[in-house]
């Protein structure tokens, strides 16, 4: 069998094809994303909290709309038989819709996140919430990496929504869980990011779950027989 | 030596309910081979198989020299595919579909999908999803024609489609599979559709690959006769596939048709009243039938 990354031009053709299908309505989430930034730099804690709320709804809807659009959609809409009439193989093809669907959410959320923690420095907003909205965003980063892995091994739109709304939920149990820890709430307060030893465990944590998951994907569907 | 388009050896594969055993299949260059069996016969496993898009659990699949599934890559740069579930990107247009597969075989010939455009009747600046079934299965067509494949496979492109458009398919298909080089293995319920365009025919049923002749073979070996059962009459004839007895009257049905079988069902007390030639699809269902 070929390696995978034998087959790269075709690999990074089929990303190049899926960011000329999804870019119209992610510059427009992106705009959206602008927007919201532009409400938290007001600093006042109702345009703050609101525009918190609508960045995890933003960056909660690029997640799915990816994962539904790009993977899930490939198999009900059918096109899933035309792209494996190409010169590439299951393993290309899953490589290459992982490649695409972190491409097209990471860049988005790294600067949805960037441009919150740019807000946040620059504004009169305490910079002790800085632990706090990037362990948020991480456990966004790796719900959507959950159910990009369903999306990807299942290519069912039941189960990865079923996985969307259970990541949903564990996410408003998350924040009320770390809120109440004495290492996060205490500091929300405080003039700089204190990050100790729990935050970076958390954020530790996090980071080699979403790595876990990734792997764990490309190793299961590299075990596939059967596609279509 | 034979030279193949494609040669499947003692595949098997088995799902939990539905198993292939020992299928062999192949086909010689430059040839049309027609598919035919029921729904869900095995028609696209047969073809996922040649594709490379499912494993088969025995067996050996070369395409046009390659070794499938480990050198897929290689052979699909060669094989043109399309079937009746295939669908493309609904809020592209053709011409984008056109771009991106001539991003990806350079020989994609323009002028012919040029062609193949006003020969079809598609517009290239149209979205997919603005077009009628029988137009997406003309744009898939004419996206697959215009690589210009070595190995055409074809999975029901038919189905689905009205009368006319069918029509109009398969004449345009018999027109373009006209080329001696490019081989085509075309899969379908539907024997009119595999007559019009087969030199050689294969059946599937259940799995198994009940027989596989070119296409005059088939026609010239198959014969009804319509009999007056004598008084002496047999319960069986040796060569009969089939004897339905109806009162007085029997109707026999041979593969081995020739001038010696009246005489075999006169000898076994059959007297012959008429004798008929079989359409494909009488051929296909007496196979079906004979096999199960």
């Amino acid at each position: 069998m070929l390696n995978a990354l034998d087959n790269t031009v075709m690999i990074k053709r089929l990303i190049v094809k899926d960011w000329q299908l999804v870019k119209k309505s992610l510059a427009a989430y992106m705009l959206g994303g602008v927007v919201v930034i532009g409400m938290m730099g007001m600093a006042t804690p109702l345009m703050f909290n609101s525009g918190a709320i609508m960045m995890i709804t933003l960056m909660i809807v690029i997640g799915a709309r990816s994962a539904i659009e790009l993977v899930v959609n490939e198999k009900k809409d059918q096109t899933l038989a035309f792209m494996m009439s190409l010169p590439v193989t299951a393993q290309d093809y899953a490589l290459a819709k992982l490649g695409a669907n972190l491409a097209l959410y990471l860049v988005p959320w790294l600067l949805l996140v960037l441009g919150m923690l740019l807000v946040i420095v620059s504004t009169p907003v305490t910079n002790g919430v800085i632990p706090l909205v990037v362990l948020v965003s991480v456990f966004i980063l790796l719900s959507y990496c959950c159910y990009l892995a369903t999306a990807l091994l299942t290519y069912s739109e039941g189960y990865t929504v079923t996985v969307m709304i259970i990541t949903n939920l564990l996410l408003n149990g998350f924040i009320f869980w770390i809120i109440r820890m004495p290492a996060v709430h205490l500091t929300l307060e405080a003039p700089t990011a204190s990050w100790n030893s729990t935050t970076l465990g958390l954020l530790a944590a996090g980071s080699v779950l979403v790595v876990v998951v990734l792997m764990l994907t490309a190793y299961l569907q590299k075990r596939k027989t059967s596609f279509l | 030596m034979q030279q193949y388009a494609f040669d499947m050896r003692n595949i098997s594969i088995r799902y939990p309910h539905f198993a292939m055993e020992n299928l062999n299949l192949s086909l010689a260059k430059g040839q049309v081979l027609g598919l035919v069996g029921v729904n869900g016969a095995g028609k696209s496993t047969t073809i996922r198989i040649l594709m490379g898009l499912v494993k088969a659990d025995a067996g050996q699949v070369d395409v046009l020299g390659y070794q499938l599934p480990a050198q897929q890559v290689q052979a699909k740069y060669d094989i043109g595919f399309a079937s009746d579930d295939m669908r493309l990107y609904k809020n592209q247009t053709l011409q984008w579909h056109m771009d991106f597969i001539h991003s990806i075989f350079p020989n994609f010939d323009h002028g012919y999908a040029k062609d193949l455009l006003q020969r079809f009747e598609l517009i290239a600046d149209q979205k997919m999803k603005g077009l009628s079934h029988g137009q997406r299965v003309k744009a898939c067509l004419l996206l697959v024609l215009a690589r210009r494949p070595k190995l055409l496979v074809l999975d029901e492109p038919t189905t689905g489609l009205d009368p006319v458009a069918r029509d109009e398919v398969i004449t345009e298909l018999a027109d373009i599979l006209r080329d001696d080089e490019r081989s085509v293995l075309f899969s379908s319920h539907n024997t009119h559709d595999i007559e019009k365009l087969s030199d050689q025919i294969a059946f599937l049923d259940r799995g198994k690959l009940l027989a596989l002749q070119d296409k005059e073979s088939f026609v010239q070996s198959w014969a009804r006769f319509r009999c007056q059962l004598l008084p002496q009459a047999q319960e069986s004839v040796l060569g009969a596939v089939s004897i339905r007895r109806s009162g007085q009257l029997a109707e026999v049905i041979t593969d081995q048709c020739s001038s010696d079988f009246a005489v075999v069902l006169h000898q076994a007390g059959f007297k012959v009243i008429e004798q008929h030639r079989m359409s494909l699809e009488e051929i296909f269902v007496a196979n079906v039938k004979r096999n199960r």
